[in-house]
């Protein structure tokens, strides 16, 4: 693997800048989801219900 | 122009006596320096230590030493119930510098005893300037933590979260103290570590002056 | 004139983030970080990257030892067969093997050639393959190759995690002075986002290193700078964590203030007085790819691609901080925390 990368630099870079788009899209991705969350919770559902799912 | 010294040095003495009232915390500090101390004499005979490795343990043992002390200043209060009662009568100013003078001061006597015992058992050879450059850095660590032990005293769980948010303040001294200590330690002497020392000391000022200005903001109720 | 295009790209991106304020939507905003960081990428990732036969001649034992050299139009000129003289656009002239001479011959006057290969001697260059040459190039930077293409990602990553923390401590500071609820929850969320940034400046910066410099951690300044940068945002979420509800804006805004001294004093003194592998360090002649006084045609390029992808980063961070910090506004309002 580590060989084959040193031989093959482009990959290198390919990895490098897919790493920070994927970091970008799992926090984009986490924010989704909390939002989701907030939305569920806020969208007429009474306090005992809400209580019934834990959230 | 320091209408408030007179609290100044009336907080000064407080923790004086407070200190002479509460002295298991000097035996607490003892031992702590002693133990580890010790078992850095059981790990490796002193001789085979090169500058460097030993300088990292008078550090590893310094930089502890000097968390318990500082985080101590401000919770006792709250855990003796002064604190309200401190904020009431003393100007702000007095108790920032008051509290962080005593900081330096007792952070200052850690590190002396530390030296005193480390030469001793032969753990550091006898040199001023290792001295020094321990003190300077105990010095720093008292000044810039100060702030810090005001601002755990409203959090729960204080000892580790002083742990971690004194880390990233201290850790620029760290890597001063370090350096100088092994410098002093591979024999060079008081202007070989006077630009670290200056550096290190500069640094505890700056970030002194700043925390003089923003205690007010940590030092109120609500 | 590079440091004129860093200037005015930070310049550029900072108002364009900021403009109508963080609290609010802006489509400006959104279509600003798309535009610019895509035109970044593809200037980053699609121009070839040329160099020099002198290049060629340091990277000969390299792996891989390839190197694509610029031929201006009529740089070369015919020895027999499989032998060219060839001039590269720095004026440096080596022999070039290549298949058939004459057809590169041709080719290289009629239009500016890029000849792929590798070094076989000090007046000796293999040619590889053949390519006519765009018009945009990204100039080679030795010892990096390929790989320095990385760097259009790590540097701006690094500044947008450096560029949040000063955002946090600047709103850390009009809370304590002003009071205003937003400006800590703002503080707040560029911490969250500058710490997505650091996270990532660091890692892309480990594997870099790891085909660099041998290791994923080489003890360097500049690495423990950042990762200094990482533990204050874990303090300053720490500390939030644990203080009850009206201290702890406070406390997290004073925290904020004191660590940028911290901050300051590792990422720019310290760097700078220590020996490190990093370009601008104390043992360093060379100030390193993005500071270097040079400016030929290439050179400028590079600023320019680079410069697109510090304001591409700018924006794309006030956007998300955007996000973030309407995100945690409406929860708390939500929640009751605050009214």
């Amino acid at each position: 693997m580590i060989e084959y990368l040193s031989q093959h630099p482009h990959v290198i870079v390919l990895l490098v800048t897919l790493l920070i788009w994927l970091g970008i899209a799992l926090y984009l991705w986490r924010l989704d989801r909390r939002l989701d969350e907030l939305l569920s919770k806020f969208s007429g559902k009474t306090v005992e219900q809400d209580n019934n799912t834990g959230r | 122009m320091f209408a408030w010294h007179g609290a100044l040095w009336a907080i000064l003495r407080k923790e004086v006596l407070s200190l002479r009232r509460n002295r298991q915390w000097v035996a607490a500090e003892a031992y702590f320096v002693a133990g580890a101390v010790l078992v850095v004499l059981f790990a490796f005979p002193p001789v085979a230590l090169d500058a460097d490795v030993r300088a990292g343990l008078v550090w590893v043992v310094l930089y502890f030493a000097a968390m318990m002390t500082v985080a101590r200043s401000y919770t006792i209060e709250q855990d003796r119930g002064t604190l309200l009662y401190l904020m009431h009568t003393a100007p702000s100013d007095a108790v920032y510098w008051g509290k962080l003078a005593s900081a330096v001061v007792w952070v200052m006597a850690i590190g002396l005893s530390q030296w005193l015992l480390m030469t001793l058992v032969g753990l550091i050879p006898f040199a001023v300037q290792v001295a020094v450059a321990m003190l300077a850095g105990c010095a720093a660590i008292g000044g810039a933590t100060s702030l810090l032990a005001a601002i755990v005293a409203a959090t729960q769980m204080r000892g580790w979260v002083f742990a971690a948010i004194a880390f990233p303040i201290v850790l620029p001294i760290l890597f001063l103290g370090v350096e100088s200590v092994a410098t002093a330690l591979a024999g060079g002497g008081l202007g070989a570590i006077a630009p670290e020392l200056g550096i290190m000391l500069l640094y505890m000022l700056m970030v002194s002056v700043v925390a003089w200005w923003l205690f007010p903001f940590v030092w109120s109720q609500s | 004139m590079k440091f004129l295009f860093y200037l005015l790209a930070l310049a550029a991106g900072i108002a364009l983030g900021f403009s109508g304020g963080i609290q609010r939507r802006t489509w400006r905003r959104a279509i600003a970080a798309t535009i610019i960081v895509g035109v970044g990428i593809f200037g980053a990732l699609e121009p070839p990257i040329v160099g020099t036969f002198r290049d060629a001649i340091v990277e000969a034992t390299a792996t891989p030892p390839t190197v694509t050299v610029f031929i201006p139009r009529g740089g070369a000129s015919l020895l027999n067969d499989t032998l060219l003289e060839c001039t590269d656009y720095a004026g440096a002239t080596m022999m070039c093997i290549v298949r058939n001479a004459e057809i590169v011959l041709a080719q290289v006057n009629a239009a500016p050639m890029l000849l792929t290969g590798e070094s076989i001697s000090h007046e000796v260059f293999r040619v590889i393959s053949t390519d006519s040459a765009p018009t945009i190039m990204l100039p080679h930077i030795p010892a990096l190759g390929e790989k320095a293409r990385i760097m259009y990602f790590h540097v701006p990553s690094a500044w947008a995690g450096f560029f949040a923390f000063a955002v946090t401590m600047i709103f850390s500071l009009r809370y304590l002075r002003q009071g205003k609820h937003d400006d800590d929850v703002i503080a707040h969320a560029s911490a969250l986002v500058g710490t997505l940034f650091t996270a990532l400046a660091y890692i892309s910066g480990a594997i870099w290193a790891k085909f660099n410099w041998g290791k994923f951690f080489n003890w360097d300044t500049r690495e423990l700078s950042v990762l200094l940068l990482l533990a204050i945002y874990a303090a300053y979420f720490v500390l939030r964590a644990n203080t009850p509800a009206p201290a702890r804006y406070r406390m997290a805004a004073v925290y904020a203030v004191v660590a940028s001294i911290a901050a300051l004093f590792l990422i720019f003194i310290v760097p700078r007085i220590t020996v490190s592998l990093h370009p601008g360090s104390k043992d360093d002649a060379n100030i390193g790819p993005i500071l270097s006084p040079e400016h030929d045609a290439l050179d400028l390029t590079k600023a320019a691609v680079f410069s697109i992808m510090l304001a591409g980063f700018t924006v794309l961070y006030t956007w998300m901080l955007s996000i973030t910090a309407r995100f945690h506004i409406l929860r708390q309002r939500l929640l009751g925390q605050i009214s």
